[in-house]
């Protein structure tokens, strides 16, 4: 008697039921490394404003339990990492999403915290920008150039770029403790959930 | 050699493509120059020396070819900006360029100092030299023009030529706004329309009459 012969779907199957089975660690490194990226992705369209608030509302997604988790958390991550000292408005934006995600007391006491830093920041960036402006306008008048015609291309000042660094090592470390604590505090709520 | 006041012109007379250089000799901060679209360092086809013959030329009439304070582009094409970056280099000297041409100007590896724009410019301490900046687009959308009212002389670029204007066919070309910038010129009161390049002319159209004879007839194909 001839054996059955085989479908390759029934071969793959046999040989996919030979192979050793993975580790609960495997298989959580291998689920993040599946839906990681669809909370990055997220993250990055509803920055850009391709998403609406809405549309962050996992518990309409596909995805069920465990899957939706990582979804989540890799959201919230790209988001807090958004929170930036020179972008009030990618700021702004990623705790509008943070708050769709996990609203609380904890997450508007750092939005008003990383707001307030901001806002001294601009202050004082503006001062001293105004301040940088006024020596190289000075400096091209003592060359001979002056007139509506020409504007400062501040970027390529020496003077500003340096003045400029200066305020974001004082500034920077100040942002990212918010965002350190406030990353914590998310993550404890989703081991929560 | 010297076309009028302190305004020298440099034409191209290579084979190769290169624009027309202009230079405002010592008017700046211990004599220092402005140079008007320095052109290409080399040019392409046949790497004939641009920059080099530009140093040449204003070395002959006195000029201190390092002793450059300022560079206005009228545009970003290389042929017109290319030997800036060499110039600010060597000399330490400023580049100025409108602000829509500076994203390319940079892959061309350019940097602009000064964002060049519509209004009026000064160069000099005493007495300055008062000139007028256009926006001019048409052949690129950040094209400048530059008067110098008390001569009478307009710095054309690649917008108008010898019975013919820039083309219009490269990236950020359009016809209609080339029109309208021409049409605006031709208001100036110009004695010496200074071409970007030597196109079946020299490229100085020299003489009130011989300028309006041009813009006549620009006007009567372009119809504006």
């Amino acid at each position: 008697m001839p054996g059955k012969i085989k479908s390759t779907i029934e071969l793959a199957m046999e040989k996919a039921a030979r192979l050793p089975k993975l580790t609960k660690e495997e298989r959580r490194s291998q689920q993040e490394r599946e839906y990681r990226p669809r909370g990055r992705a997220l993250a990055e369209r509803f920055l850009a404003g391709d998403l609406a608030e809405g549309d962050l509302d996992l518990e309409r997604s596909g995805d069920q339990g465990k899957h939706r988790e990582i979804v989540r958390e890799a959201l919230l991550a790209s988001l807090c990492q958004a929170i930036d000292l020179e972008d009030a408005a990618a700021t702004a934006r990623a705790f509008e999403g943070i708050r769709v995600l996990a609203r609380d007391d904890d997450v508007e006491q750092a939005s008003r915290r990383v707001n307030g830093i901001l806002r001294d920041y601009q202050e004082e960036r503006e001062r001293e920008l105004a301040r940088a402006e006024e020596a190289e306008t000075a400096a091209l008048r003592a060359l001979g150039v002056s007139g509506s015609a020409i504007r400062l291309n501040m970027e390529r000042s020496e003077r500003w770029r340096e003045r400029r660094s200066e305020l974001q090592e004082r500034y920077r470390p100040r942002v990212d403790e918010v965002k350190r604590e406030l990353g914590d505090h998310l993550r404890r709520i989703l081991s929560l959930g | 050699m010297r076309l009028v006041g302190d305004l020298f012109a440099y034409l191209w007379s290579g084979r190769d493509n290169n624009c027309n250089r202009y230079v405002l000799a010592g008017v700046l901060k211990e004599g220092r120059h402005v140079v008007i679209d320095p052109g290409h360092v080399k040019t392409p086809a046949l790497r004939e020396a641009g920059l080099e013959n530009l140093r040449d030329e204003m070395g002959r009439d006195g000029l201190d070819p390092d002793a450059i304070g300022l560079v206005l582009l009228t545009h970003c094409h290389p042929d017109h900006s290319e030997a800036a970056r060499v110039i600010r280099e060597k000399t330490g000297a400023l580049v100025a360029i409108h602000e829509a041409e500076a994203a390319i100007y940079a892959r061309f590896g350019g940097t602009v100092d000064l964002f060049l724009g519509e209004g009026s410019l000064a160069l000099g301490t005493e007495s300055p030299l008062e000139l007028q900046v256009f926006h001019s687009p048409g052949h690129s959308p950040g094209h400048t023009t530059i008067y110098w009212p008390r001569e009478k002389v307009l710095v054309a670029g690649d917008l108008i030529f010898y019975r013919s204007t820039g083309r219009v066919d490269l990236p950020g070309g359009d016809p209609r706004a080339l029109r309208n910038s021409i049409a605006r010129l031709s208001e100036l009161e110009i004695e010496y329309l200074l071409c970007g390049h030597p196109y079946g002319h020299p490229g100085i159209i020299e003489g009130g009459d011989e300028v309006r004879r041009n813009f006549d007839f620009l006007r009567s194909y372009l119809r504006f």
